[in-house]
């Protein structure tokens, strides 16, 4: 019994040495793209001074986080408010509820803080075009966890000049992201706490960004959440935005 | 529809029924102004306003929407249209006032259904066009050149979205006062790659002149309105050309704009405007005063004929951030400038302070006004 137990060890730290940065981003996609999620989240922005601020929106997420729609149910100010990110934020509309007006938004907002939030439009995006985004490399693992360096690609058009993610090696789940800006100085860092399994899919309950540029910070929680959830055709459209 | 009797019924009705029967979803904000215009001695005046919106999801396919709004004017509200537009002050009867209002700015139903799409009835928000300021295929609800994100007030029309397959068809009949016309905008929404586009067909009356009232012109034009995007910079481009008229025959509106954010969060726009239907201008001369007439009745949406704008803004902090925008007159070559700090120094607080100054003969558009301080206090429940 002791020489199986030894044999599977020494097998899965073999296995866990031998995967590649590539294979390793494939297992986290595999946890971290749902088909599609339907979220309530409470959103508590901290300014460099320590003042706080409370937001709550409904985050719908279709096709492993291609198009997400995101809609403002508190404060007032923004209640109603709606942005719809499509194409992994390449195309971004905004919906404001008090004019009822829809305008697009350019790609070179997409690095811009969401209702003054330290999440920009691209972090909404999912991780799902990563592996074609960026150029990635396996780093020494911390403990229990791999540690990749990403790098985009000459081609794409990100904020970002480096991103390093700490994925947890027992189900592949990221919980801690530092991003690099173009300078590679580091901005802002990701933190996940609170994970939990719903419906299957780990699930972080408790998200932190930090950004040490600013010193400010935007912790999100989960209300709740469900993925087992369909929408429409046309959902991520200007139409449903404006509902 | 302001101040009549039952439009103050109907919203009554509904305020209370909002409260006696519950569930309905509430909102709005109290609005703030105070103008300063400090010429050779100081001028104050601004206004105090209650917006309050009431939304009742009936079932899955009907929603009612419904808008109060109540404003009160303080200091000077009698104005003389003379010191704001160039034209011959020989006119001396002619003034405006800013009365005190209460009315109902929006009260419309919709209905969505999987077979007919979204049929909205009743008066409404109607924002059409991809252009910042000018919006060549909008008949129905034109922006301020001074603050073109502020809401607009409410159309009564039947609209009609209705999807087929990626594109969406959106009619819109707006009955005019004969009883007999409308005016009508029938559009077909499409995406191609990064682009959205609209084609359109409008039709549009207009009123003979202000001694024969309910008589009218009708013009008929194409529309053509596309925003996309080219090298992350966002381009849109509008376009409204009349193909049989009476009022304006032949008459053509475009408008191009640009906007781009920098790396550093610097938001830059551009954005110019060509209308055939405004005056052209005669160094030395005063405007007509039915051009200035047709422009302040929306018959036209720009006194002259060639404007351009431009707009910075740059975000301080979280909630705070400045800008700077101007806007030109190409054929008199009058000039607004702004500043502008807008901000939120607690939640649902919204500041807006901006300094207006204006540059040109006396005889120009923007060149008669005198500068100006806004301040602009939003406070929302």
């Amino acid at each position: 019994m002791k020489s199986l137990i030894l044999s599977l060890f020494i097998t899965q730290f073999i296995f866990c040495q031998d995967l590649t940065a590539s294979a390793i981003l494939d297992s986290m996609n595999r946890v971290m793209t749902p088909e599609n999620v339907k979220s309530t989240i409470r959103q508590i922005i901290t300014t460099s001074r320590g003042n706080e601020r409370e937001f709550e929106y409904e985050m719908f997420s279709g096709s492993k986080g291609e198009n997400v729609l995101l809609r403002y149910t508190k404060p007032n100010v923004v209640k109603g408010n709606a942005i719809l990110m499509k194409n992994h934020s390449d195309d971004i509309w905004i919906y404001f509820q008090r004019t009822r007006r829809v305008r697009k938004l350019a790609s070179s907002s997409k690095n811009q803080k969401v209702e003054g939030s330290d999440f920009s439009y691209e972090d909404f995006s999912s991780g799902d075009t990563w592996k074609e985004d960026y150029d990635n490399k396996r780093l020494l693992d911390e403990d229990d966890k791999y540690v990749l360096e990403l790098a985009p690609k000459p081609d794409v058009s990100t904020s970002y000049g480096k991103m390093i993610v700490v994925i947890r090696k027992s189900d592949f789940y990221p919980d801690i992201i530092r991003y690099f800006d173009k300078n590679i100085v580091h901005e802002k860092t990701l933190t996940m706490e609170d994970i939990r399994n719903i419906e299957g899919y780990p699930t972080a309950m408790k998200m932190t960004m930090v950004n040490h540029l600013e010193d400010t910070k935007t912790r999100m929680e989960i209300v709740n959440s469900t993925y087992n959830i369909s929408y429409p055709d046309d959902y991520f459209t200007e139409r449903y935005l404006r509902e | 529809m302001r101040t009549t009797f039952p439009t103050y019924t109907i919203g009554i009705i509904i305020f209370i029924q909002s409260f006696l029967i519950g569930q309905w979803n509430t909102g709005g904000y109290v609005e703030m102004e105070a103008d300063i215009t400090p010429s050779n001695a100081f001028t104050y005046y601004g206004y105090y306003k209650l917006r309050f919106d009431l939304e009742k999801e009936i079932n899955q396919q009907i929603e009612v929407n419904c808008s109060i709004l109540a404003k009160q004017y303080w200091g000077q509200n009698e104005f003389l249209i003379q010191d704001y537009f160039p034209i011959n002050p020989d006119y001396e009867f002619l003034s405006f006032t800013m009365n005190d209002t209460l009315y109902i700015d929006d009260l419309f139903l919709v209905w969505r259904t999987e077979s007919l799409g979204e049929v909205i009835i009743g008066r409404q928000p109607i924002s059409l066009g991809s252009a910042y300021v000018w919006n060549p295929t909008d008949i129905f609800s034109p922006k301020d050149n001074f603050d073109p994100t502020y809401e607009l007030q409410g159309v009564t029309v039947l609209r009609w979205l209705y999807p087929i397959r990626s594109f969406e068809l959106d009619g819109i009949i707006q009955p005019i006062q004969n009883g007999n016309d409308a005016n009508m905008y029938l559009g077909l929404k499409g995406n191609l790659q990064h682009f959205d586009y609209t084609i359109s067909v409008i039709n549009r009356n207009y009123e003979y002149n202000y001694a024969q009232p309910y008589q009218y012109y009708k013009d008929t034009s194409i529309g053509f309105s596309v925003v996309g995007e080219i090298l992350t910079a966002g381009v849109w481009f509008e376009s409204n050309l009349v193909v049989r008229g009476d009022h304006y025959p032949d008459n053509r509106e475009w408008a191009f704009g640009i906007d781009y954010t920098t790396p550093q969060s610097l938001y830059l726009l551009l954005e110019t405007y060509h209308n055939d239907a405004g005056a052209g201008y005669t160094p030395g001369q005063y405007y007509p005063l039915n051009q200035v007439l047709d422009y302040l009745d929306g018959k036209t949406r720009t006194l002259c004929e060639d404007y351009i704008m431009l707009m910075s803004r740059y975000p301080l902090n979280q909630w705070w951030s400045i800008g700077a925008w101007t806007l030109r007159n190409m054929n008199d070559k009058s000039e607004i400038f702004s500043l502008q700090i807008i901000g939120s120094p607690l939640q649902d607080i919204a500041v807006d302070v901006s300094i207006f100054s204006f540059l040109g003969s006396g005889k120009t558009e923007f060149g008669i006004q005198e500068s100006w301080i806004r301040a602009r206090l939003n406070v929302f429940f």
